[in-house]
Protein backbone atom coordinates (compact mmCIF):
# COMPACT_ATOMS: atom_id res chain seq x y z
CA UNK A 1 0.00 0.00 0.00
CA UNK A 2 2.62 2.31 0.88
CA UNK A 3 4.30 2.47 -2.47
CA UNK A 4 0.87 3.97 -3.89
CA UNK A 5 1.40 6.90 -2.40
CA UNK A 6 5.18 6.74 -4.16
CA UNK A 7 2.93 6.87 -7.40
CA UNK A 8 1.04 9.95 -5.67
CA UNK A 9 4.61 11.54 -4.73
CA UNK A 10 6.50 11.11 -8.56
CA UNK A 11 3.02 12.44 -10.04
CA UNK A 12 3.02 15.36 -7.76
CA UNK A 13 6.67 16.25 -8.56
CA UNK A 14 5.42 15.54 -12.14
CA UNK A 15 2.22 18.07 -12.10
CA UNK A 16 4.82 20.91 -10.02
CA UNK A 17 7.62 20.44 -12.31
CA UNK A 18 4.81 21.07 -15.05
CA UNK A 19 3.54 24.00 -13.98
CA UNK A 20 6.88 25.67 -12.64
CA UNK A 21 9.03 24.85 -15.47
CA UNK A 22 7.13 26.59 -17.60
CA UNK A 23 6.62 29.70 -15.69
CA UNK A 24 10.40 29.84 -14.37
CA UNK A 25 12.51 28.33 -16.58
CA UNK A 26 10.80 29.32 -19.35
CA UNK A 27 11.19 32.66 -17.85
CA UNK A 28 14.56 33.55 -18.85
CA UNK A 29 13.69 33.21 -22.17
CA UNK A 30 11.16 35.61 -22.07
CA UNK A 31 11.40 39.09 -23.25
CA UNK A 32 10.86 41.36 -20.63
CA UNK A 33 10.81 45.72 -21.48
CA UNK A 34 7.76 46.91 -19.24
CA UNK A 35 7.04 50.12 -19.63
CA UNK A 36 4.43 52.61 -17.61
CA UNK A 37 1.30 52.12 -20.40
CA UNK A 38 1.89 48.10 -20.89
CA UNK A 39 1.90 48.23 -16.59
CA UNK A 40 -1.11 49.72 -16.40
CA UNK A 41 -4.52 47.80 -15.33
CA UNK A 42 -6.43 47.36 -18.35
CA UNK A 43 -9.40 49.21 -17.89
CA UNK A 44 -11.10 49.23 -21.62
CA UNK A 45 -9.10 52.16 -22.54
CA UNK A 46 -9.77 54.68 -20.23
CA UNK A 47 -7.52 55.46 -17.44
CA UNK A 48 -7.74 53.72 -14.63
CA UNK A 49 -8.78 55.75 -11.57
CA UNK A 50 -8.84 54.93 -7.75
CA UNK A 51 -7.86 51.11 -6.01
CA UNK A 52 -9.25 48.25 -7.46
CA UNK A 53 -9.93 46.78 -4.28
CA UNK A 54 -13.05 48.06 -3.75
CA UNK A 55 -15.49 47.14 -1.49
CA UNK A 56 -17.62 44.11 -2.99
CA UNK A 57 -21.09 43.34 -2.99
CA UNK A 58 -22.57 41.49 0.28
CA UNK A 59 -24.61 39.14 -1.04
CA UNK A 60 -21.35 37.23 -2.38
CA UNK A 61 -20.31 36.81 1.32
CA UNK A 62 -23.59 35.04 2.62
CA UNK A 63 -23.42 33.20 -0.40
CA UNK A 64 -20.39 31.68 0.92
CA UNK A 65 -21.84 31.42 4.68
CA UNK A 66 -24.72 29.99 3.19
CA UNK A 67 -22.45 26.95 1.07
CA UNK A 68 -19.87 26.63 4.46
CA UNK A 69 -23.23 25.37 6.55
CA UNK A 70 -24.31 23.30 3.85
CA UNK A 71 -21.24 21.47 2.86
CA UNK A 72 -20.65 20.99 6.68
CA UNK A 73 -24.03 18.80 6.66
CA UNK A 74 -23.34 17.64 4.02
CA UNK A 75 -19.55 16.15 4.54
CA UNK A 76 -21.55 14.05 7.64
CA UNK A 77 -23.20 12.39 4.80
CA UNK A 78 -20.13 10.63 3.19
CA UNK A 79 -20.24 7.64 5.41
CA UNK A 80 -23.94 7.13 5.92
CA UNK A 81 -24.07 7.22 2.12
CA UNK A 82 -21.79 4.74 1.37
CA UNK A 83 -22.49 2.48 4.03
CA UNK A 84 -26.29 2.64 3.00
CA UNK A 85 -26.86 -0.60 1.73
CA UNK A 86 -25.46 -2.14 4.62
CA UNK A 87 -27.08 -0.02 7.38
CA UNK A 88 -30.22 -1.11 9.27
CA UNK A 89 -33.38 0.44 9.36
CA UNK A 90 -33.28 3.10 12.17
CA UNK A 91 -29.44 4.26 10.93
CA UNK A 92 -31.12 4.80 7.48
CA UNK A 93 -34.09 6.54 8.89
CA UNK A 94 -31.97 8.83 10.71
CA UNK A 95 -29.94 9.91 7.99
CA UNK A 96 -33.29 10.96 6.25
CA UNK A 97 -34.20 12.40 9.07
CA UNK A 98 -30.49 14.80 8.87
CA UNK A 99 -31.23 15.36 5.65
CA UNK A 100 -35.07 16.96 6.58
CA UNK A 101 -32.86 18.89 8.70
CA UNK A 102 -30.83 20.64 5.78
CA UNK A 103 -33.97 21.08 3.86
CA UNK A 104 -35.63 23.00 7.02
CA UNK A 105 -32.34 25.09 7.02
CA UNK A 106 -32.67 25.57 3.09
CA UNK A 107 -36.51 26.81 3.70
CA UNK A 108 -35.28 28.87 6.71
CA UNK A 109 -32.61 31.13 4.04
CA UNK A 110 -35.23 30.94 1.39
CA UNK A 111 -38.26 32.52 3.11
CA UNK A 112 -35.32 34.61 4.68
CA UNK A 113 -34.73 36.12 1.12
CA UNK A 114 -30.97 35.43 1.57
CA UNK A 115 -30.98 33.19 -1.50
CA UNK A 116 -32.89 36.08 -3.74
CA UNK A 117 -29.94 37.32 -5.47
CA UNK A 118 -32.55 40.46 -6.68
CA UNK A 119 -34.04 41.26 -3.57
CA UNK A 120 -37.92 41.88 -3.80
CA UNK A 121 -39.51 44.79 -3.09
CA UNK A 122 -43.39 43.06 -2.03
CA UNK A 123 -41.62 41.31 1.23
CA UNK A 124 -40.92 44.77 2.65
CA UNK A 125 -37.72 43.41 4.48
CA UNK A 126 -35.46 44.76 1.48
CA UNK A 127 -34.70 48.77 1.54
CA UNK A 128 -37.35 49.85 -0.86
CA UNK A 129 -35.23 51.39 -3.65
CA UNK A 130 -37.84 52.39 -6.29
CA UNK A 131 -41.50 52.10 -7.11
CA UNK A 132 -43.04 48.43 -6.91
CA UNK A 133 -44.25 46.90 -10.24
CA UNK A 134 -47.62 47.54 -9.86
CA UNK A 135 -46.77 51.11 -8.62
CA UNK A 136 -45.02 51.63 -11.72
CA UNK A 137 -47.32 50.72 -14.12
CA UNK A 138 -50.13 52.82 -12.60
CA UNK A 139 -47.51 56.01 -12.69
CA UNK A 140 -47.28 55.08 -16.48
CA UNK A 141 -50.80 54.34 -16.85
CA UNK A 142 -51.65 58.38 -15.38
CA UNK A 143 -48.96 59.56 -17.44
CA UNK A 144 -50.60 57.85 -20.71
CA UNK A 145 -54.01 59.36 -19.82
CA UNK A 146 -52.81 62.80 -18.90
CA UNK A 147 -50.56 63.17 -22.10
CA UNK A 148 -53.92 61.58 -24.27
CA UNK A 149 -56.48 64.51 -22.43
CA UNK A 150 -53.81 67.15 -23.23
CA UNK A 151 -53.73 65.91 -26.56
CA UNK A 152 -57.00 65.96 -27.10
CA UNK A 153 -57.56 69.32 -25.65
CA UNK A 154 -54.62 70.85 -28.23
CA UNK A 155 -56.93 69.17 -31.16
CA UNK A 156 -59.96 71.02 -29.74
CA UNK A 157 -57.96 73.92 -29.70
CA UNK A 158 -56.80 72.95 -33.20
CA UNK A 159 -59.82 72.60 -34.57
CA UNK A 160 -61.15 75.83 -32.67
CA UNK A 161 -58.79 77.49 -34.74
CA UNK A 162 -59.38 76.11 -38.49
CA UNK A 163 -63.21 76.44 -37.88
CA UNK A 164 -62.73 80.19 -37.06
CA UNK A 165 -60.35 80.28 -40.09
CA UNK A 166 -62.81 78.76 -41.98
CA UNK A 167 -65.54 80.68 -40.80
CA UNK A 168 -63.14 84.11 -41.22
CA UNK B 1 7.77 -4.94 -5.79
CA UNK B 2 9.61 -6.66 -8.45
CA UNK B 3 10.84 -4.58 -11.66
CA UNK B 4 7.63 -5.28 -14.04
CA UNK B 5 5.72 -3.64 -11.41
CA UNK B 6 7.74 -0.34 -11.24
CA UNK B 7 7.74 -0.19 -15.01
CA UNK B 8 4.14 -0.62 -14.74
CA UNK B 9 3.74 2.18 -12.42
CA UNK B 10 5.87 4.75 -13.73
CA UNK B 11 4.34 4.22 -17.56
CA UNK B 12 0.76 4.66 -15.55
CA UNK B 13 1.89 7.85 -14.34
CA UNK B 14 3.20 8.07 -17.75
CA UNK B 15 0.57 7.61 -19.64
CA UNK B 16 -2.60 8.89 -17.81
CA UNK B 17 -0.52 12.24 -17.10
CA UNK B 18 0.08 12.45 -20.71
CA UNK B 19 -3.71 11.31 -21.69
CA UNK B 20 -4.94 14.52 -20.05
CA UNK B 21 -2.09 16.74 -21.07
CA UNK B 22 -2.80 15.99 -24.51
CA UNK B 23 -6.63 16.16 -24.36
CA UNK B 24 -6.47 19.44 -22.72
CA UNK B 25 -4.65 20.50 -25.46
CA UNK B 26 -6.18 18.88 -27.82
CA UNK B 27 -9.89 20.21 -26.68
CA UNK B 28 -8.32 23.70 -27.43
CA UNK B 29 -8.41 22.81 -30.79
CA UNK B 30 -11.54 20.66 -31.00
CA UNK B 31 -13.17 24.00 -29.44
CA UNK B 32 -12.04 25.74 -32.23
CA UNK B 33 -12.67 23.53 -34.69
CA UNK B 34 -15.84 22.72 -33.86
CA UNK B 35 -17.06 26.30 -33.49
CA UNK B 36 -16.09 27.13 -36.62
CA UNK B 37 -17.94 23.78 -38.08
CA UNK B 38 -21.08 25.18 -36.13
CA UNK B 39 -20.74 29.03 -37.34
CA UNK B 40 -19.65 27.41 -41.10
CA UNK B 41 -16.13 28.69 -40.67
CA UNK B 42 -12.96 26.73 -41.47
CA UNK B 43 -11.14 27.17 -38.04
CA UNK B 44 -7.49 26.54 -37.81
CA UNK B 45 -6.66 24.93 -40.99
CA UNK B 46 -2.61 26.07 -41.80
CA UNK B 47 -0.43 24.55 -38.82
CA UNK B 48 -0.25 20.98 -39.85
CA UNK B 49 -2.59 18.68 -41.47
CA UNK B 50 -6.01 19.96 -40.77
CA UNK B 51 -4.35 22.46 -37.94
CA UNK B 52 -3.62 19.59 -35.65
CA UNK B 53 -0.40 20.92 -34.84
CA UNK B 54 -2.05 23.87 -33.73
CA UNK B 55 -2.24 23.61 -29.64
CA UNK B 56 1.98 22.99 -30.46
CA UNK B 57 1.85 26.70 -31.79
CA UNK B 58 0.02 28.09 -29.82
CA UNK B 59 2.58 26.66 -26.61
CA UNK B 60 5.99 27.81 -28.20
CA UNK B 61 4.05 31.59 -28.71
CA UNK B 62 3.10 31.74 -24.87
CA UNK B 63 6.59 30.52 -24.26
CA UNK B 64 7.91 33.17 -26.10
CA UNK B 65 5.66 35.49 -24.93
CA UNK B 66 6.10 38.49 -22.43
CA UNK B 67 4.95 38.21 -19.00
CA UNK B 68 3.18 41.56 -17.79
CA UNK B 69 2.74 41.77 -14.14
CA UNK B 70 1.09 44.87 -14.03
CA UNK B 71 1.61 48.13 -11.37
CA UNK B 72 0.35 47.52 -7.98
CA UNK B 73 -0.64 44.40 -8.21
CA UNK B 74 0.28 41.95 -5.34
CA UNK B 75 3.03 40.12 -6.51
CA UNK B 76 2.99 36.85 -4.60
CA UNK B 77 -0.18 35.96 -5.39
CA UNK B 78 -0.32 36.99 -8.71
CA UNK B 79 2.17 34.42 -9.76
CA UNK B 80 1.02 31.95 -7.34
CA UNK B 81 -2.79 32.06 -8.89
CA UNK B 82 -2.17 30.06 -11.89
CA UNK B 83 -0.23 27.32 -10.35
CA UNK B 84 -2.88 26.80 -7.75
CA UNK B 85 -5.48 26.51 -10.76
CA UNK B 86 -3.08 24.25 -12.85
CA UNK B 87 -1.83 21.86 -10.22
CA UNK B 88 -5.02 20.31 -8.28
CA UNK B 89 -6.74 20.10 -11.95
CA UNK B 90 -3.39 17.79 -13.05
CA UNK B 91 -3.00 15.63 -9.74
CA UNK B 92 -7.05 14.78 -10.14
CA UNK B 93 -5.51 12.54 -12.25
CA UNK B 94 -3.87 10.31 -9.81
CA UNK B 95 -7.33 8.88 -8.95
CA UNK B 96 -9.16 7.90 -11.79
CA UNK B 97 -9.40 4.96 -13.08
CA UNK B 98 -8.95 4.65 -17.11
CA UNK B 99 -9.81 0.82 -17.38
CA UNK B 100 -10.47 -2.52 -15.88
CA UNK B 101 -7.55 -3.85 -13.49
CA UNK B 102 -5.21 -6.04 -14.48
CA UNK B 103 -2.97 -8.84 -13.46
CA UNK B 104 0.70 -9.26 -12.57
CA UNK B 105 2.12 -12.15 -11.19
CA UNK B 106 -1.06 -13.04 -9.50
CA UNK B 107 -1.97 -9.73 -8.03
CA UNK B 108 -4.69 -7.43 -9.27
CA UNK B 109 -3.66 -3.58 -10.42
CA UNK B 110 -6.16 -1.18 -10.93
CA UNK B 111 -5.84 0.75 -13.94
CA UNK B 112 -5.76 4.14 -11.72
CA UNK B 113 -2.03 5.35 -10.93
CA UNK B 114 -3.06 5.03 -6.60
CA UNK B 115 -6.25 2.82 -5.65
CA UNK B 116 -7.67 4.03 -2.78
CA UNK B 117 -10.58 3.84 -1.27
CA UNK B 118 -11.32 7.43 -0.88
CA UNK B 119 -11.23 8.64 -4.64
CA UNK B 120 -14.17 10.75 -4.78
CA UNK B 121 -13.38 12.71 -1.07
CA UNK B 122 -10.10 13.06 -2.96
CA UNK B 123 -11.34 14.45 -6.45
CA UNK B 124 -13.40 17.04 -4.49
CA UNK B 125 -10.94 18.09 -2.42
CA UNK B 126 -8.66 19.14 -5.18
CA UNK B 127 -11.70 20.82 -7.28
CA UNK B 128 -12.14 22.99 -4.26
CA UNK B 129 -8.67 23.88 -4.37
CA UNK B 130 -8.91 25.68 -7.71
CA UNK B 131 -11.38 27.98 -5.98
CA UNK B 132 -8.75 29.42 -4.10
CA UNK B 133 -6.48 30.06 -7.36
CA UNK B 134 -9.41 32.10 -9.80
CA UNK B 135 -9.99 34.08 -6.08
CA UNK B 136 -6.16 34.78 -5.76
CA UNK B 137 -5.53 35.66 -9.22
CA UNK B 138 -9.61 37.96 -9.18
CA UNK B 139 -7.52 39.65 -6.19
CA UNK B 140 -3.95 39.81 -7.12
CA UNK B 141 -4.26 41.77 -10.20
CA UNK B 142 -5.47 45.43 -8.76
CA UNK B 143 -8.21 45.10 -11.83
CA UNK B 144 -11.95 45.74 -11.08
CA UNK B 145 -12.98 43.63 -13.37
CA UNK B 146 -10.77 40.66 -12.45
CA UNK B 147 -11.79 41.16 -9.00
CA UNK B 148 -15.32 40.94 -9.88
CA UNK B 149 -14.76 37.97 -12.16
CA UNK B 150 -13.04 36.45 -9.36
CA UNK B 151 -15.89 36.62 -6.61
CA UNK B 152 -18.14 35.87 -9.27
CA UNK B 153 -16.26 32.68 -10.21
CA UNK B 154 -15.86 31.20 -6.75
CA UNK B 155 -19.68 32.36 -5.83
CA UNK B 156 -20.77 30.46 -8.67
CA UNK B 157 -18.36 27.18 -7.72
CA UNK B 158 -19.17 27.14 -4.45
CA UNK B 159 -22.98 26.91 -5.20
CA UNK B 160 -23.07 24.41 -7.83
CA UNK B 161 -20.53 22.38 -5.56
CA UNK B 162 -23.15 21.44 -3.23
CA UNK B 163 -25.23 19.95 -6.01
CA UNK B 164 -22.41 18.07 -7.44
CA UNK B 165 -21.62 16.90 -4.17
CA UNK B 166 -25.26 15.56 -3.38
CA UNK B 167 -25.56 13.71 -6.79
CA UNK B 168 -22.36 12.28 -6.16
CA UNK B 169 -23.84 11.16 -2.86
CA UNK B 170 -26.45 9.58 -4.41
CA UNK B 171 -24.50 7.54 -6.82
CA UNK B 172 -22.31 6.33 -3.67
CA UNK B 173 -25.46 5.56 -2.43
CA UNK B 174 -26.47 2.89 -5.08
CA UNK B 175 -23.21 1.49 -5.46
CA UNK B 176 -22.15 1.74 -1.64
CA UNK B 177 -17.95 2.75 -2.43
CA UNK B 178 -16.16 5.56 -2.73
CA UNK B 179 -13.50 4.06 -5.02
CA UNK B 180 -13.92 5.01 -8.79
CA UNK B 181 -12.91 1.00 -9.65
CA UNK B 182 -15.62 -0.77 -7.36
CA UNK B 183 -17.62 2.05 -8.55
CA UNK B 184 -17.96 0.93 -12.10
CA UNK B 185 -17.33 -3.32 -11.67
CA UNK B 186 -20.51 -2.50 -9.27
CA UNK B 187 -22.36 -0.80 -12.78
CA UNK B 188 -21.54 -3.98 -15.00
CA UNK B 189 -22.88 -7.72 -14.89
CA UNK B 190 -23.34 -7.71 -18.43
CA UNK B 191 -26.26 -5.58 -18.32
CA UNK B 192 -26.93 -2.09 -19.61
CA UNK B 193 -29.73 -1.60 -16.88
CA UNK B 194 -26.72 -1.61 -14.54
CA UNK B 195 -25.31 1.94 -15.40
CA UNK B 196 -26.75 4.29 -12.87
CA UNK B 197 -27.75 6.29 -16.03
CA UNK B 198 -30.51 3.91 -16.52
CA UNK B 199 -31.71 3.74 -12.84
CA UNK B 200 -34.44 5.70 -13.27
CA UNK B 201 -35.88 8.08 -11.58
CA UNK B 202 -32.77 8.41 -9.10
CA UNK B 203 -30.01 7.51 -11.39
CA UNK B 204 -31.24 9.61 -14.17
CA UNK B 205 -31.99 12.47 -12.10
CA UNK B 206 -28.89 12.19 -10.89
CA UNK B 207 -27.12 12.56 -14.02
CA UNK B 208 -28.67 15.11 -15.10
CA UNK B 209 -28.08 17.25 -12.19
CA UNK B 210 -24.27 16.26 -11.63
CA UNK B 211 -23.92 17.34 -15.72
CA UNK B 212 -25.52 21.20 -15.33
CA UNK B 213 -23.34 21.32 -11.94
CA UNK B 214 -20.20 19.73 -13.80
CA UNK B 215 -20.80 22.87 -16.16
CA UNK B 216 -21.30 25.31 -14.13
CA UNK B 217 -17.98 23.95 -11.72
CA UNK B 218 -15.73 24.70 -14.60
CA UNK B 219 -17.15 27.30 -15.55
CA UNK B 220 -18.00 26.52 -18.83
CA UNK B 221 -21.16 27.92 -21.11
CA UNK B 222 -23.89 28.23 -20.34
CA UNK B 223 -22.30 29.45 -16.66
CA UNK B 224 -18.89 31.02 -17.74
CA UNK B 225 -20.49 34.27 -16.13
CA UNK B 226 -16.57 34.75 -14.34
CA UNK B 227 -15.77 35.54 -18.01
CA UNK B 228 -18.45 37.11 -19.52
CA UNK B 229 -17.46 39.20 -22.05
CA UNK B 230 -19.74 41.37 -22.52
CA UNK B 231 -19.77 42.44 -19.12
CA UNK B 232 -15.87 41.41 -17.49
CA UNK B 233 -13.54 41.34 -20.28
CA UNK B 234 -11.60 38.55 -19.37
CA UNK B 235 -13.17 37.78 -15.99
CA UNK B 236 -10.30 36.57 -13.45
CA UNK B 237 -7.46 36.57 -16.20
CA UNK B 238 -7.85 40.05 -17.48
CA UNK B 239 -4.70 41.11 -16.76
CA UNK B 240 -3.10 37.55 -17.54
CA UNK B 241 -0.72 36.92 -20.20
CA UNK B 242 1.97 34.63 -21.76
CA UNK B 243 2.43 31.33 -19.79
CA UNK B 244 0.51 32.36 -16.38
CA UNK B 245 -2.70 32.66 -18.71
CA UNK B 246 -1.74 29.19 -20.70
CA UNK B 247 -1.63 27.65 -17.53
CA UNK B 248 -5.73 29.41 -16.47
CA UNK B 249 -6.11 27.71 -19.70
CA UNK B 250 -4.94 24.16 -18.87
CA UNK B 251 -6.33 24.31 -15.23
CA UNK B 252 -9.67 25.09 -16.80
CA UNK B 253 -9.55 22.02 -19.77
CA UNK B 254 -8.24 19.69 -17.65
CA UNK B 255 -10.52 20.18 -14.91
CA UNK B 256 -13.22 19.71 -17.96
CA UNK B 257 -11.17 16.23 -18.61
CA UNK B 258 -11.71 15.31 -14.85
CA UNK B 259 -15.45 16.38 -14.73
CA UNK B 260 -15.80 14.13 -17.94
CA UNK B 261 -13.99 11.31 -16.66
CA UNK B 262 -16.07 11.54 -13.52
CA UNK B 263 -19.39 11.72 -15.76
CA UNK B 264 -18.23 8.46 -17.47
CA UNK B 265 -17.21 6.70 -14.16
CA UNK B 266 -20.31 7.37 -11.87
CA UNK B 267 -23.11 7.16 -14.28
CA UNK B 268 -21.84 5.38 -17.86
CA UNK B 269 -20.42 2.68 -16.41
CA UNK B 270 -16.57 3.42 -17.02
CA UNK B 271 -14.69 1.13 -19.30
CA UNK B 272 -17.84 -1.40 -19.37
CA UNK B 273 -19.82 -1.86 -23.18
CA UNK B 274 -22.77 -3.95 -22.26
CA UNK B 275 -21.04 -6.43 -20.56
CA UNK B 276 -18.86 -7.49 -23.42
CA UNK B 277 -15.47 -6.70 -22.62
CA UNK B 278 -16.33 -8.84 -19.08
CA UNK B 279 -15.78 -12.13 -20.53
CA UNK B 280 -11.85 -11.61 -22.27
CA UNK B 281 -9.50 -14.01 -19.95
CA UNK B 282 -6.28 -11.89 -21.43
CA UNK B 283 -6.66 -8.86 -18.42
CA UNK B 284 -4.21 -6.79 -20.64
CA UNK B 285 -6.38 -6.96 -23.87
CA UNK B 286 -9.28 -6.64 -21.69
CA UNK B 287 -7.97 -3.67 -20.21
CA UNK B 288 -6.90 -2.24 -23.72
CA UNK B 289 -10.20 -2.43 -25.19
CA UNK B 290 -11.64 -1.26 -22.12
CA UNK B 291 -9.47 1.74 -22.21
CA UNK B 292 -10.70 2.60 -25.68
CA UNK B 293 -14.25 2.54 -25.04
CA UNK B 294 -13.20 4.97 -21.87
CA UNK B 295 -11.39 7.67 -24.03
CA UNK B 296 -14.75 7.12 -26.65
CA UNK B 297 -17.05 8.02 -23.64
CA UNK B 298 -14.83 10.33 -22.37
CA UNK B 299 -14.36 12.59 -25.71
CA UNK B 300 -17.80 12.23 -26.39
CA UNK B 301 -18.18 13.83 -23.30
CA UNK B 302 -15.90 16.65 -24.10
CA UNK B 303 -17.75 17.24 -27.19
CA UNK B 304 -20.92 17.64 -25.30
CA UNK B 305 -19.04 20.12 -23.41
CA UNK B 306 -18.32 22.15 -26.43
CA UNK B 307 -20.90 21.92 -28.44
CA UNK B 308 -23.25 23.13 -25.33
CA UNK B 309 -20.98 26.45 -25.02
CA UNK B 310 -21.63 26.88 -28.53
CA UNK B 311 -25.16 26.78 -29.05
CA UNK B 312 -26.66 27.65 -26.14
CA UNK B 313 -26.99 31.65 -24.85
CA UNK B 314 -25.57 32.39 -21.25
CA UNK B 315 -27.31 32.80 -18.28
CA UNK B 316 -27.74 35.84 -16.30
CA UNK B 317 -25.95 35.75 -12.88
CA UNK B 318 -28.93 36.14 -10.83
CA UNK B 319 -30.67 33.07 -12.93
CA UNK B 320 -27.86 31.37 -12.20
CA UNK B 321 -28.18 31.56 -8.50
CA UNK B 322 -31.65 31.02 -8.91
CA UNK B 323 -31.20 27.96 -10.69
CA UNK B 324 -28.14 26.51 -8.42
CA UNK B 325 -29.83 27.30 -5.00
CA UNK B 326 -34.02 27.86 -5.64
CA UNK B 327 -33.58 24.67 -8.21
CA UNK B 328 -30.86 22.15 -8.57
CA UNK B 329 -30.42 22.07 -4.40
CA UNK B 330 -33.98 20.97 -3.28
CA UNK B 331 -34.12 18.72 -6.36
CA UNK B 332 -30.89 17.15 -4.98
CA UNK B 333 -32.16 17.11 -1.68
CA UNK B 334 -35.42 15.41 -2.30
CA UNK B 335 -33.42 12.94 -5.03
CA UNK B 336 -31.20 11.34 -2.22
CA UNK B 337 -34.57 10.44 -0.06
CA UNK B 338 -35.45 8.74 -3.50
CA UNK B 339 -32.57 6.86 -3.93
CA UNK B 340 -32.68 5.58 -0.11
CA UNK B 341 -36.18 4.37 -1.24
CA UNK B 342 -34.98 3.24 -4.35
CA UNK B 343 -31.46 1.05 -2.52
CA UNK B 344 -34.50 -0.60 -0.02
CA UNK B 345 -37.50 -1.26 -2.68
CA UNK B 346 -36.12 -1.06 -6.32
CA UNK B 347 -32.70 -2.09 -6.57
CA UNK B 348 -32.88 -5.84 -5.33
CA UNK B 349 -35.52 -6.60 -7.83
CA UNK B 350 -33.46 -4.13 -10.52
CA UNK B 351 -32.15 -6.14 -13.66
CA UNK B 352 -32.67 -9.71 -12.72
Amino acid sequence: MYYDFLNVAVLALGGLGFVYVNLLIFSLIRPNKPSKLKLSTYECGMEAFGSSWVRFDMRFYSVALIFLIFDLEIAFLFPWSVAFRDLGMIARVEGLIFILILFVGLIYVWVRGDLDWVKSFSQGRAIRLGPTAEEEAMLLRMQVEQALSEASALRTVEEGESSTEATV
Amino acid sequence: MSAIEITFMLGKILAFFGIVVALAALSTLAERKVSAWIQLRYGPNRVGPFGILQPLADGLKFIFKEEVVPDGANKLLFRLAPAMVATPALLAVSVIPFSFPVMIDGVSHAMSIIDVPIALLIILALGSLQVYGILFGGWASNNKYSLLGGLRSSAQMVSYELTLILSILVVMMLSGTMNLTDMFYDQETGQVLLWTIFKFPVGTIAFGLFLIAAFAETNRHPFDLAEAETELVGGFHTEYSSMKFALFFIGEYAAMVTMSCLLVILFLGGPTLFGLLVGIENTWVRALLGMGVFLAKLCSFLFLFIWVRWTIPRYRWDQLMHLGWKVLLPISLVNIVLAGVWVIYIAPTWGG
